[in-house]
């Protein structure tokens, strides 16, 4: 026989399919509501556990919090870090000395 | 939401949406899978509808079983589908032949379509003759055509649904196609085809 016979043949073949019937249909769906519902009830509650950032940014009052005396610490840092005179530099003025503790001799001088 | 069998969601989505507990999910399914298997079976266990309709179901069944374990992207769904419905039908035909059982019944009637009485005969005697070669031929053979040629399944589907290369199934199908044509060639005269001695 020819091919394009054969070919004919099964093309008759696909096109006469045949259809599921209502009560094959109404099965397969009861065993899908079935199996839904053991499986939604089998499924285990999940409780996840916050993680350290997590907790901490808690502790300290949030994540916006922690952003904030992270941002603090990180400058605190860096000013402390720099050299005098890159502070200089920075603010155009040459300090030459800083008495932190002036002396108190005028104050305690007699007469 | 509801879905149907022509939305656009995919097959994967709705069944990680019947997993999570949407009915409609489930029906959507059932109207895209159910008809193609069970059409699939019907045409592997020779048109025994019974048997093919519990191929079928037990398909959908595992489907629904293994659906919260899904993993997008792996595999079609319906290449899924066709793999279970496959293994299932090869159980079946083996405890068949061990029963030394042959279920061959009619194939569907064709649906009526405007021809006349004659052309329908003849289309339901061609389709019955089909029948009767497809299940002459060896299990693989069987399985390569009517997914090539009747479900309309490429080839590297084909090959991810019986877990074999690509050329493998071009292989099979063409010497399904070949031993089919030397199947029926003693029906011509039967299906209408006596003009093909004389074509070649």
């Amino acid at each position: 026989m020819q091919d394009d016979r054969i070919d004919d043949l099964l093309t008759l073949a696909a096109r006469e399919r045949p259809l599921p019937s209502e009560a094959l249909i109404d099965r397969v769906l009861a065993d899908a509501l079935r199996q839904q519902q053991q499986q939604v009830a089998k499924a285990p509650v999940r409780r996840t556990r916050p993680g350290l950032l997590s907790r901490l940014a808690a502790g300290f009052g949030g994540g916006p919090a922690l952003a904030g005396l992270c941002s603090a610490l990180i400058l605190g840092v860096t000013v402390g870090y720099l050299d005098p005179t890159s502070l200089d530099y920075l603010t155009g003025t040459t300090i030459d000395a800083v008495d932190l503790f002036p002396t108190v001799d005028a104050m305690l001088t007699e007469g | 939401m509801a879905f149907d069998a022509d939305s656009d969601t995919s097959d994967e989505a709705l069944m990680v949406l019947y997993a999570n507990g949407d009915r409609h999910a489930a029906l959507a399914l059932t109207q895209r899978v159910l008809p193609r298997i069970l059409a699939y079976a019907a045409r592997m266990l020779g048109g025994d509808r019974a048997e093919a309709e519990d191929v079928a179901q037990e398909t959908m069944l595992r489907l629904w079983r293994v659906a919260p374990d899904w993993r997008r992207g792996e595999t079609k769904v319906t290449t899924w589908a066709y793999r279970v419905a496959t293994n299932l039908c090869i159980d079946r035909q083996r405890s068949v032949r061990r029963r030394g059982q042959v279920a061959l019944e009619a194939a569907p009637e064709p649906e009526d379509s405007g021809q006349s009485a004659d052309a329908r005969l003849q289309e339901a005697a061609r389709l019955r003759a089909l029948e009767s070669a497809l299940a002459e031929l060896p299990d693989r053979q069987r399985q390569a055509v009517v997914l090539r040629h009747i479900e309309g399944l490429t080839n590297p589907e084909i090959a991810a649904v019986m877990e074999i290369g690509v050329e493998a199934v071009e292989s099979l199908t063409a010497r399904g196609k070949r031993a089919l044509a030397a199947l029926l060639s003693g029906q011509r005269g039967a299906l209408g085809y006596e003009d093909d001695r004389d074509a070649g």
